[in-house]
């Protein structure tokens, strides 16, 4: 498993019985220059709220959600389901990448149904990444 | 491309090459009103961090200045974020939780594979803990273990 040299955290905000696409937000640090080596998601379970005082996807609405990445055009992740992003069900290993240029305003997560949940909550990922610059 | 044919990691940290580890214990309190608090001040040290353990109270009940350590369910109010001797931040806000070691069997099923990083000239004191929720919280008492790798010459 390749180190991790940098890390960003990213969230993903979400309505109250949020449904569909939501894309990434725009993340400045990912923007260019950079190629994304893995990625990690949590859930409450990780992180009690994001660092914001927002609340945090539950366990269930996890298996709800899809992931898709995209590198330029073309779609690397396809709608990788989030549970399998999450280290902590995984032995504590993160998913690992090929290292591709990723173009977050392209990039989503699915809601494949409705969340249960009755306020605003967040998705929260580490985007792990290297810089081009060496 | 190094002579391992990787390009990715220089020098390698697997391989047999490792050969020393050096350990920082660093206790972090937080305060109930305190939103960030820094890691202590340490010397830089010359080779990279490979390694951030967070100890909770599940693996180690108290400190060894007889404090009580905060709980497993405790350090998942707080991240962490990595800072260089050039103010480039490394790691921006990773969840502690995750880095616990070693977590309750409800959390994780058998065996855990740590985070492997690579991380040179780390300033430990532009390294901070930042909490989640919003003041007054509980206090957290965290042990953070900073793991340096020494590597053989080549």
């Amino acid at each position: 498993m390749r180190p991790i040299e940098r890390s960003i955290l990213v969230i993903v905000n979400c309505q109250a019985a949020q449904s569909g696409i939501i894309p990434f937000p725009d993340v400045p640090e990912l923007r260019q220059g950079v190629e994304v080596t893995g990625i990690e998601a949590y859930t409450v379970t990780d992180m009690n709220n994001t660092p914001n005082g927002q609340a945090v996807i539950s366990e269930v609405d996890s298996a709800l959600v899809t992931v898709t990445l995209t590198a330029l055009s073309t779609e690397q992740w396809r709608q990788t389901p989030m549970r399998t992003l999450i280290s902590r069900l995984n032995g504590g290993i993160w998913k690992e990448s090929v290292p591709f240029l990723v173009n977050f305003q392209r990039s989503n997560i699915t809601f494949n149904a409705a969340s249960a949940a009755v306020a605003e909550f967040g998705v929260p990922f580490s985007i792990f990444y290297r810089t081009l610059s060496r | 491309m190094n002579r391992h044919g990787n390009p990715y990691s220089e020098p390698p940290v697997f391989g047999g090459l490792l050969r020393t580890f050096t350990r920082i214990v660093m206790p972090v309190r937080m305060n109930i009103n305190d939103m960030r608090r820094a890691l202590p001040t340490l010397d830089p040290m010359p080779w990279p961090l490979v390694g951030i353990e967070v100890i909770p109270a599940e693996c180690l009940a108290f400190l060894p200045d007889g404090t009580a350590a905060t709980t497993l369910n405790d350090v998942r109010e707080a991240t962490i974020t990595i800072v260089d001797q050039n103010k480039v931040m490394l790691i921006n806000r990773m969840p502690l939780a995750p880095l616990a070691w070693p977590v309750p069997p409800a959390l994780v099923s058998t065996v855990r594979v740590q985070k492997l990083f690579h991380l040179r000239n780390v300033q430990t004191d532009l390294c901070f803990i930042e909490r989640n929720s919003p003041p007054p919280g509980d206090i957290l008492d965290l042990v953070i273990n900073f793991i340096y790798a020494e590597y053989l010459d080549e």
